[in-house]
């Protein structure tokens, strides 16, 4: 069963950046209207670029080049799901750039807060508890279907 | 400062909400530690074939369009040589007898039993090989 090790992961850089999105949400979510809406187009930005482009996950770079060299934040070497991450990440961030532009436009606050809400329970429940909702929900549906 | 008061109540809001959020994951948290908890110790009756049965064993419950399950099987792949149980791979949908029986939430799932067949423990979502390395000795 040997084989080569299993790539790790810092996790304290995943749950950094997932704080982060939460934080600049509320913030976001306090500012409202087209103030709030760019800020959640920023961050959708921030996750759906930073997927592809380390450097632009400007959450993830201040801790990796200011927090953790300083000895503010250490990191967390695991063995850790990115694969489900990723696409959760662009999902994620995509509905976030949706719901912004929805506060841009105006008249769709409560859709678009509802959709932000959403993702920022996922986003939550990982940084918590290491929950891929995501990974639950699939698996609740397809039983639901399987047995109907 | 006309918009104060309503910039204020929407930090109250965003404070309640995650506060709120907090006591419901605890709370689920907590009945799924209680749920999980209260199946350890029962027999598999389902057939499940071993290529040891002195062995402990994993079941590792999988899913379609799953991809978590390809690094939760990877990991398996890379179980140090000492740790020696069964690993026999179930598709949680097809075998949802057996799915049930471990109270699997989700894919990936696994279930590790000792050799006389009780459930050891149930791990929901991607585990790394070292707790399921812990999980086994507890058959020891």
């Amino acid at each position: 069963m040997a084989g080569a090790a299993p790539e790790q992961f810092d996790l304290t850089a995943r749950r950094f950046h997932q704080w982060g999105v939460i934080l600049l949400t509320a913030i976001a979510f306090v500012l409202d209207g087209t103030n709030g809406g760019a800020l959640m187009i920023a961050i959708g930005l921030i996750m759906v670029v930073g997927r592809f482009r380390d450097e632009a996950d400007l959450i993830r770079s201040f801790y990796q080049n200011v927090l953790r060299p300083r000895g503010v934040l250490r990191a967390d070497w695991a063995v850790e799901d990115r694969a489900t991450r990723r696409v959760a990440r662009v999902l994620g961030g995509a509905a976030q750039i949706a719901g912004g532009a929805l506060l841009l436009v105006g008249g769709y606050g409560a859709i678009a807060w509802g959709l932000i809400g959403l993702i920022t329970a996922m986003i939550a429940l990982d940084a918590l508890f290491s929950f891929c909702a995501l990974c639950f929900v699939v698996h609740q549906f397809q039983r639901q279907a399987a047995s109907a | 400062m006309t918009g104060l008061p309503a910039e204020l109540e929407r930090v109250v809001i965003v404070a309640l909400v995650a506060a709120l959020f907090v006591a419901a994951s605890l709370g689920v948290r907590t009945w799924v530690r209680r749920a999980t908890d209260s199946r350890l110790g029962r027999v598999l009756a389902h057939p499940v074939r071993l290529d040891d049965p002195t062995l402990p064993t994993i079941i590792y419950f999988f899913g379609q369009r799953c991809g978590a399950c390809s690094a939760q099987r990877a990991e398996l792949s890379l179980l140090p040589g000492n740790a020696r149980a069964n690993v026999v791979a179930v598709d949680a949908h097809e075998s949802a007898d057996l799915a049930g029986w471990a109270g699997v939430l989700t894919v990936p799932s696994t279930a590790v039993i000792d050799p006389r067949r009780r459930l050891l423990a149930v791990n929901h979502g991607f585990v790394p090989a070292t707790t399921l390395v812990s999980q086994i000795r507890l058959s020891a």
